[in-house]
Order: C-alpha cells, then sequence, then structure tokens
C-alpha cells in the first residue's frame, strides 16, 4: 500500500485534482473560468447536437406514448377516428405548423414594433441538470447575439441569454431566481416582479411578488412585460395568474404564474437583438 | 505483439470510448430526448464507471476528469462542480474492483447508480439546498429522485457496451499472444 501511495502515478494523479481543486477555486471566485473551453466545446458539439436535435424532434412523443401506453389504449377508440384525418395530412405536418406559427408571429411582432431586431433559433442542447430547464440555442454571436437577449417563444417570453459563444447561446428561462423581469397585470395594472422559484419551477410555474395588498387581480388575469430594465420589450406576454397568495412578511401579494410559452419542451425561440426603449 | 501493434491496439480502445462517450454525450443533451415530463436520462456517468472498472484507477480517473469537466461546461457549472467529485469516484471504483469486486456488469451497475446518487445529490445540495430558503425537499423528490430512477434504467446497457469494447480490444490481445 506504502509503494502505491509513493508510485509517480498516483503523484500525478493528486497533482492533476490539485490543479483542477485551484481552477475551480478560482473559477467561483470569478464567476466563470474562460469563454474558451466553452467556445470550444460549443462549437464541438453544435452539429452533432444539431443533428439529434433535428431527429428528436421529429421522433418526439414516442417514447412518451410508449410509456403511457395504459392511457393511449383507453383512447384508442377515439384517436381511432381522429388518426383516419390525420393519416390524410404530411407526416411532417406539426412541424411546418410550428414552424408557420413562430413565422407567423414573428412577422406580427415585426410589424407592430418596427423597432425590434429579431432571429430565429432552434432549441439544440438541454442537460438533464439544467438549471431551472435552462438550453442552449443554435445562434451566437456571429448572428448577432448577445448576453441579455431576450428569449420569446409563440406564446410568450421564455428567458434571456446569459453566454454566447460564436454559434450558440445558453438561455436562462423565467423560471430562474436569477432572471427578474418586471411586468403588470394586464387588466388591473398592478406592477410586480416575476422571478423564479425553486418550488415552483418543479410545476414549470414562476412567481409575480411585490403585488400591493389592495390588488383586484385574479386568477386568470394576464400578465405582460412593462419594458423596464430593459431587457425585455414592454407588452410581450409573460402568462396568467393562477393563484393570488400573501407574502410571508405580510406587506404584499404574490402571484403564481403560469407562464404562456411551454418552457419545459419549446424546440424554436425568437430572440430579440435590439428595441427601441 | 510488438509495441506498435499494442499502442495501436490501445489507440483504437481508448478512440473507441472516446466516441461512446462522446455519442451519449449528445444524446443526454439533445432536448426532447427519452423525456419524460421534463425528466432526461444521464447517460455518461454509467460510461465512465464502468470505464474506471475495466481499465483501473488511473485510466478511470483520467477519463473521469474529462468527462466531468465535459459535463461541468455543458450543464453551465463551475469547472471541476463535476469534474473533481467523478475523478474521485472513477479512481475508488478501480481500487474497489482490484480489491473487492469483481469486474461483471451487475456490480458496475450498482456502483454506476451509487454514483449518479452521489453527483446528483451534490448538485441538489450545492446548486438549489444551500441557496433556497424552502421547498427544496419538494424539488429533489420531484425532480432529483426521478432523474436517478429513469438513469439507473439504462445503466446496464450502458456497462454492458463498455463491456464490449474492452472485452473486443482485451481479446484480441490474448489472441495475438
Amino acid at each position: 500500500m506504502k509503494d502505491f501511495f509513493s508510485s509517480l502515478k498516483f503523484k500525478i494523479l493528486i497533482c492533476f485534482i490539485a490543479v483542477l481543486a485551484g481552477v475551480m477555486a478560482y473559477a467561483a471566485a470569478n464567476g466563470r473560468l474562460s469563454a474558451a473551453p466553452q467556445e470550444i466545446l460549443g462549437a464541438l458539439a453544435k452539429p452533432f447536437q444539431q443533428l439529434t436535435a433535428s431527429v428528436s424532434n421529429n421522433v418526439e412523443g414516442f417514447f412518451e406514448n410508449y410509456v403511457k401506453i395504459g392511457d393511449t389504449i383507453s383512447e384508442n377508440e377515439r384517436l381511432e377516428k381522429e388518426m383516419a384525418e390525420m393519416l390524410d395530412k404530411m407526416v411532417d405536418y406539426d412541424t411546418i405548423k410550428a414552424e408557420n406559427e413562430q413565422f407567423k408571429m414573428a412577422l406580427e411582432i415585426v410589424n407592430e414594433n418596427p423597432s425590434y431586431k429579431t432571429l430565429n433559433a432552434n432549441v439544440i442542447g438541454r442537460d438533464p441538470l439544467e438549471k431551472y430547464y435552462s438550453f442552449t440555442i443554435d445562434k451566437g454571436s456571429r448572428h448577432g447575439v448577445e448576453v441579455k437577449d431576450c428569449i420569446i417563444g409563440s406564446e410568450g417570453i421564455i428567458g434571456r441569454v446569459v453566454e454566447v459563444g460564436a454559434t450558440y447561446a445558453k438561455v436562462n428561462t423565467i423560471l430562474d431566481p436569477s432572471v427578474s423581469v418586471g411586468s403588470i397585470v394586464s387588466r388591473t395594472r398592478d406592477n410586480g416582479l416575476i422571478s423564479g422559484d425553486l418550488t415552483l419551477s418543479v410545476d414549470k410555474k414562476c412567481k409575480m411578488t411585490l403585488l400591493p395588498r389592495d390588488s383586484l387581480a385574479i386568477s386568470g388575469d394576464t400578465v405582460i412585460t412593462t419594458g423596464l430594465g430593459g431587457v425585455f420589450p414592454k407588452n410581450l406576454i409573460v402568462g396568467s395568474i393562477e393563484d393570488i397568495l400573501p407574502e410571508p412578511s405580510g406587506t404584499s401579494l404574490y402571484a403564481v404564474i403560469e407562464p404562456a410559452e411551454d418552457i419545459e419542451s419549446v424546440k424554436m425561440v425568437m430572440i430579440i437583438t435590439d428595441f427601441e426603449e | 505483439m510488438d509495441i506498435k501493434e499494442r499502442v495501436l491496439e490501445s489507440t483504437y480502445k481508448h478512440a473507441s470510448y472516446i466516441v461512446l462517450v462522446w455519442v451519449f454525450y449528445i444524446f443526454q443533451t439533445t432536448p426532447g430526448f427519452l423525456e419524460i415530463n421534463g425528466i432526461k436520462p444521464i447517460f455518461i456517468i454509467p460510461i465512465v464507471v464502468a470505464i474506471a472498472g475495466y481499465e483501473g484507477e488511473f485510466t478511470g480517473a483520467a477519463y473521469g476528469m474529462l468527462v466531468g469537466i465535459l459535463w461541468d461546461l455543458s450543464s453551465g457549472r463551475t469547472i471541476g462542480f463535476f469534474g473533481m467529485p467523478l475523478t474521485i469516484i472513477c479512481f475508488f471504483v478501480g481500487i474497489l474492483v482490484k480489491l473487492y469486486l469483481r469486474a461483471t456488469v451487475i456490480n458496475f451497475s450498482a456502483l454506476s447508480v451509487i454514483s449518479i446518487f452521489l453527483l446528483t445529490s451534490q448538485d441538489y445540495i450545492f446548486t438549489y439546498f444551500l441557496r433556497s430558503s424552502s421547498g427544496s425537499s419538494v424539488y429533489y423528490l420531484r425532480r432529483v429522485v426521478p432523474i436517478i430512477l429513469y438513469s439507473a434504467v439504462f445503466t446496464v446497457l450502458l456497462v454492458f457496451l463498455v463491456k464490449k469494447v474492452f472485452e473486443k480490444f482485451n481479446k484480441r490481445k490474448e489472441d495475438k499472444f
């Protein structure tokens, strides 16, 4: 055993671990270490991720249907009728429809807001342990994407860019407590702040804090962005109020928000790279 | 078998391991791939644990470090967050197999599940538990535990793939002797 610990290989291993610990301590103290390793990995992984993401999109739902076979059988009779109609349509109908909606939405938003500069992007990476459903998209600094750019889907806002490589960008979602969005209840004009919450994120929901105690907002009301802070343009849909509860301090209320966009499974997004405040 | 042939065999073997790790890393990060209600399996830990078991503590530790750093970069964690524990885990897996355990698919699968449990729990503690005032146990039970269980389903297959690579090249070596 003594020989083992005094062997050259063991000493080299200890040196590597010590270097790694040093790098980790440095990175923890200074934010991220450097963009270089991330850039290289991103550039290497992107073509493969694009390929597998495209395949995965086409077979989306297959595995889930297989696991939920019990439910599928019980619904079989009802679905048979619908299936007959669906078979007449193109196999990639859903993909085309989603793309079409995306472009339509982009066109509408650009028409309504000529100051917006937008880009469409595909989601190409989601790690099982990604924090709060964050993800990677296939557009980066080469396409004009910058940190803090706003990410939206066909239904509402999704999050913001936190890291940019040449051909990819990482996005933190509004389910993340580190993302804050100035917002307003559309009907009552009550101001608040959208941010993530650990417990609510499990159900893909977020919260709107700092609502006044005399707020008349009710469940079902739509929440939109105020544009304050300069990251998100104003009047973009965030989601709808599901419940309103008092803050533990008792000084204000908070609302549980169901995001308009399905953040967990979004495949295509739009990046707003520039807009007039 | 001369030295040149041995080096070539060894290069092919490690190239195969790297391809295996890379392919399953891409699968692991592909949106929607084998995803159920937002839960996705972790593939790279069983592969690297099995490599450590078959190849020994030092080679295993090297793979553990590389794969850990790769995972740090893809999951947005600080460099070394997964890299360091995975290096240590793979080192001890190599030692365990050398001293106490037989090199079987079942043993490596069990070690893989334990490793997944340790790494995901470490991630939960440092990323969520220590930063959250409430609700972190709900997150652990409804998100981390399903990830561990779902990943466990694939461990036997992944360990088996590593075993096939290992046997293919070691058999060649034995045949040539």
